[in-house]
């Protein structure tokens, strides 16, 4: 990972978008469903982190996706 | 696993007139083919048949069963196009089984049953299947990882009711990409909650993988264009007859099938859903 492109922050900026409420105490080994995030969100999550970020992320590499970490790392990865 | 019976008949048994009123003359419900701008519905329909019935090495020396026959659309062609020796449909539906023995087709058999518990010793020489496996795996099972299993679990049952050297003919809805946006989501929960309980429509990788080791792909055609315009010619017909349907059968069923057939629409024009085409070739070494 490039540790110049922290992407938590957009994580954060964005679910808030998304779900219309603030994410407090929220590091990257947060489970993502644990924050109270659903299936339907996240899918609007990654739409707009992609937008945000001119990137797309494949839908298999989606299904991985358990931790705020797992997804940085995804979006990440198609940064490089 | 799957579609159960219950779940098959609020898919297809909401009324066969209800159905007659918007699907092309024979009723089939799945995705035509369409060779030119200005073809109508009737002849794409007939186009599909014709291709999955040429997939499946049809000839009229042969017996052929048609998984998840519908409303006899695919039969009435193989006993009456391609004069097969014998025909066999089978279906879950009530409502599709009766319609189908009510038109006493020649040479043709319809059994209510659902397929992967049909017990047979009849073996066929061809296979048509077309977008009965989006019934076959539930959205929970895929999401404890079953998919493949399940899937391979049916063209093993396929492989077991041919004879050697059969060739199969299959047609299948396919999930493409996952939308980001709220509202695509939405509908395509509510299409496959709501319009099609229990169902899941595979992904090309998915056949691809569970094919084996009891059939070879030989063809592959993508047709997800052909499904939209099909969808929207559906769509087209049955707003012409809103006011019939919101009289007879409620404006909840307008109402559900008029966002399901334009998320239909919608999701076959953003990549979200396809359709693919294969001809299989059974593996007998």
């Amino acid at each position: 990972m490039s540790e110049s492109k922290n992407l938590l922050p957009l994580f954060l900026t964005v679910a808030a978008r998304v779900d219309k409420r603030s994410f407090d105490d929220v590091t990257r080994e947060s489970v993502i469903t644990d924050l109270g995030i659903d299936s339907l969100s996240m899918m609007q999550i990654v739409g707009e982190m992609e937008t945000e970020l001119k990137i797309q992320i494949p839908d298999e590499d989606l299904v991985e996706i358990i931790t705020v970490g797992d997804l940085c790392s995804k979006v990440e990865h198609r940064l490089v | 696993m799957g579609s159960n019976k219950h779940e098959v008949e609020v898919s297809y048994d909401v009324s066969n007139e209800f159905f007659r009123l918007w699907l092309d003359e024979r009723m089939n419900y799945t995705c035509a083919v369409y060779e030119s701008a200005h073809e109508s519905l009737e002849a794409a329909q007939l186009n599909k048949l014709s291709i999955l019935s040429d997939f499946a090495k049809v000839t009229a020396d042969k017996s052929v069963l048609d998984i998840g026959c519908g409303w006899g659309a695919c039969l009435e062609y193989l006993a009456t196009a391609r004069s097969v020796k014998r025909a066999v449909g089978v279906t879950l539906s009530s409502s599709q089984a009766e319609e189908v023995n009510r038109r006493k087709l020649p040479r043709v058999e319809c059994v209510e049953s659902d397929f992967m518990k049909w017990e047979t010793s009849e073996k066929f020489d061809a296979l048509i299947s077309i977008c009965m496996m989006d019934h076959l795996c539930s959205p929970e099972e895929a999401r404890k990882g079953r998919a493949i299993d399940i899937y391979r679990a049916y063209f093993k049952k396929c492989w077991d009711v041919t004879t050697p050297g059969a060739w199969f003919g299959l047609q299948t809805i396919l999930r493409n990409k996952i939308p980001r946006q709220k509202k695509d989501l939405e509908d395509i929960y509510f299409c496959t909650h709501v319009i099609f309980p229990g169902g899941l429509n595979p992904r090309l990788e998915d056949i691809v993988q569970a094919v084996n080791p009891y059939w070879e792909i030989i063809t592959v055609k993508q047709r997800r264009q052909d499904y939209q315009r099909t969808t929207a010619e559906w769509l087209r017909r049955m707003r012409l007859h809103e006011a019939r349907i919101r009289s007879e059968w409620g404006d909840r069923v307008f109402d559900d099938y008029d966002r399901y057939l334009s998320t239909c629409v919608r999701a076959f024009d953003q990549f979200y859903s396809s359709l693919a085409q294969y001809e299989l070739r059974r593996c007998d070494a």
